[in-house]
C-alpha cells in the first residue's frame, strides 16, 4: 500500500514501505531523524536527494563522491559492516552530502562523512572516515 | 556538569565498559586513553561539530541550479 509525503522541494511524492531507508543511528545533528527517502528529481542529474520522512522539510542533496574523486573507496570498519549487514564494505552505495547555496562554485561535497546505503535491507548510515584526510567540504566545482 | 581531579595514570569509569584514563599530562595537553566498546563511536569533538555543522548547512541547500547543473556536466 502506497503513501504519500509532501514535501517543499518535490511536492507530493508517493512511496511504499519499500522504499523507505532506515537510519538507525541517525544522523550528526539530526539524531531523531531515521526514515528517508532517496528521491531523484526530475532534470536534476547527477543530484539526489535524502527526503527526511520524520520532518519533510528536511531534505539532503547528495551526489556519487566519485563525480569529485575516481578512486573513493571508504573503507567501513567491522561494526559499521555490521551495522548495515554488509559483508563487504564495497557491496555498499556510497553518497556524498553536499551543500549548495546560490553561487554555485560555492557548492560542497562532503567527502568525510558519507552516507552508505545497503540496498538488500534499506539500512543505511552516515559513516565518518576518521583520518581519511578527506573534508567535510570539498568544493564541487574545482577551479 | 561532573567535575573530577585526577593525576596521571588514574582513570573514569562511564557506566560498566566505558574507562577513560589520563595518560599524561603536558604544560598544554593532555593525553587521554578511551576503552569502550567498539558500538560506542568516539570521536574528537571539534570532528564531530564540524559535522553536524555540514549537515545542518546542508539540510538548508537550495535545489541545484541551472547554471551549477550546467557546469558540473560540463565538467565530465
Amino acid at each position: 500500500m502506497s503513501q504519500t509525503i509532501e514535501c517543499p522541494n518535490f511536492g507530493a511524492v508517493e512511496f511504499v514501505a519499500e522504499d523507505v531507508l532506515e537510519l538507525a543511528g541517525g544522523m550528526p545533528g539530526f539524531k531523531g531523524l531515521n526514515r528517508f527517502l532517496l528521491i531523484q528529481g526530475e532534470d536534476l542529474e547527477p543530484f539526489k536527494f535524502l527526503q527526511s520522512l520524520d520532518q519533510p522539510a528536511i531534505c539532503f542533496p547528495m551526489i556519487d563522491p566519485r563525480h569529485l574523486d575516481a578512486g573513493y573507496r571508504p573503507q567501513l570498519n567491522t561494526e559499521q559492516q555490521a551495522e548495515l549487514e554488509l559483508a563487504d564494505s564495497k557491496d555498499g552505495l556510497v553518497f556524498s552530502i553536499v551543500t549548495l547555496t546560490e553561487d554555485p562554485s560555492d557548492a560542497t561535497a562532503n567527502l568525510f562523512a558519507p552516507i552508505v546505503v545497503n540496498t538488500a535491507n534499506m539500512k543505511a548510515a552516515q559513516i565518518l572516515l576518521i583520518d581519511s584526510g578527506y573534508s567535510v567540504d570539498e568544493p564541487l566545482l574545482k577551479v | 556538569m561532573l567535575v573530577f581531579t585526577r593525576k596521571a595514570g588514574q582513570s573514569l569509569m562511564i557506566g560498566d565498559d566505558v574507562e577513560i584514563k589520563v595518560l599524561s599530562i603536558g604544560t598544554e595537553q593532555v593525553r587521554v586513553g578511551i576503552d569502550a566498546p567498539r558500538k560506542i563511536p568516539v570521536h574528537r569533538e571539534e570532528v564531530y561539530r564540524s559535522i553536524v555543522e555540514q549537515n545542518r548547512r546542508a539540510s538548508q541547500s537550495q535545489l541545484p541550479s541551472r547554471e551549477l547543473l550546467r557546469r558540473m556536466k560540463s565538467r565530465r
